[in-house]
């Protein structure tokens, strides 16, 4: 089995998981900028962020073999303070060119006010002015609805936006369909406690095909399961879908949306 | 245009989203790109893969509701929300999931003045859907 985690915060991660994720087939890992559980202080600790994401935790992952990507932004967590989101917003341009940077991400709502609105129309120019690739966040539980229709508005608002770069995550099955009919790719997070279960990720798979989709576990320092890609992929095998079809689904659907970066260097021989 | 679910597919009846506002075709793949993902179990398959796992988790929802229940205080609306939802499991249909969902999700549409909180519950303190 090989595969791509296209979306895991890595950085709250211990070193065993590295072990673990490259044991089961893992090709490379992706690591989109995330709340850090905490609200930073000041644009300084996104700047000391970023250098973590750009330098400290490529090299960390190195150490086993496995490519270390990374998506910068302030997330949706700390988009209220629009003073702040802009000061981060600028400091991001001087990290863009690093060797490892994938786009814009993960970038959308949480709470869906209006501020958080405003900071992701400044993200998406802020790709769009760039040309860099999108990864979009989209709210938990009972706001993921609303979110994921204001999300689509802002993109769809934006004529320099080309859907098929930009990926929209924690689809389930109330919001995938119109992610899909609208041309974006979507991400199913397999989560223990909310978000998509493997089972429901693999219906979810069957009723809309797997072109645009991809699995990721979103890892980070709450309840989750750095495998949990690997082990929807047994799932998948159980229910009899081929080898092939799981190839698919979890190493060649990240490879097609990822190698629209220049910087994702990850060779489909695996 | 696509709709969903994708051709190939054996969940007849689920209808395609926001037909209104899909956009043109900025980088849309067309239908032939489509990739399908048949499923491969029959409903005896299904059930002997399945069915203890969620036989499991049809008691925890009884036993949720009666531990609910016996507690002293009132509903609030998670619960309100709650049973509306396990209304939806008896329904017929192939779109039980996607309901459960839409019944507990935020039916507005604006955005809010401000996010006073980051965490979300669940489900939506505000009245029901009219029928």
């Amino acid at each position: 089995m090989r595969y791509v985690e296209p979306h895991a915060h890595m950085v709250s991660r211990v070193t065993d998981d590295y072990q673990d994720m490259v044991t089961a087939g893992c090709q490379a890992v992706c690591e989109p900028a995330f709340w850090a559980g905490f609200d930073r202080s000041s644009a300084d600790g996104f700047y000391d962020y970023f250098c973590q994401l750009t330098e400290h935790e490529p090299k960390r992952a190195a150490r086993f073999g496995l490519p270390h990507y990374c998506w910068l932004c302030i997330n949706p967590k700390e988009s209220e303070d629009v003073k702040l989101a802009e000061e981060v917003i600028a400091l991001i341009p001087r990290f863009l060119d690093r060797p490892t940077v994938l786009g814009i991400g993960e970038i959308g709502l949480n709470k869906n006010s209006r501020n958080e609105l405003r900071v992701l129309e400044m993200h998406v120019d802020l790709a769009a002015r760039h040309g860099q690739l999108i990864l979009v966040h989209t709210p938990h539980l009972e706001d993921k609805l609303k979110g994921t229709r204001l999300i689509l508005d802002v993109l769809r608002n934006d004529q320099r936006i080309q859907p098929g770069r930009v990926i929209i995550d924690h689809v389930e099955e109330h919001t995938v369909g119109m992610v899909l009919d609208q041309g974006f790719w979507a991400g199913m997070t397999l989560y223990p406690e909310s978000k998509c279960t493997p089972a429901r990720a693999i219906d979810i798979a069957e009723c809309y095909g797997s072109e645009r989709l991809w699995m990721n576990s979103a890892c980070d320092w709450g309840v989750s399961i750095p495998l949990i890609v690997p082990r929807t992929a047994l799932e998948m095998r159980r229910r009899g879908h081929s080898a092939e079809a799981v190839d698919r689904l979890i190493f060649q659907n990240p490879l097609n949306f990822l190698t629209q970066c220049p910087n994702f260097k990850v060779g489909r021989g695996g | 245009m696509l709709s969903s679910p994708r051709a190939g597919s054996d969940c007849r009846g689920l209808k395609g989203a926001d037909d209104a506002n899909r956009t043109s075709d900025r980088n849309f793949p067309g239908p032939r790109d489509r990739i399908t993902m048949s499923p491969t179990m029959n409903r005896q398959q299904v059930l002997d893969l399945y069915f203890l796992d969620a036989r499991c988790k049809l008691i925890e929802l009884a036993a949720f509701l009666d531990r609910a229940e016996r507690a002293e205080g009132k509903d609030d609306f998670r619960l309100e929300a709650f049973r509306r939802a396990t209304a939806i499991l008896s329904q017929p249909g192939p779109e039980r999931a996607r309901s459960v969902l839409t019944a507990l999700s935020d039916p507005t549409t604006e955005p809010i003045p401000a996010a006073t909180t980051k965490a979300a519950c669940g489900a939506w303190p505000g009245p029901p859907p009219t029928a």
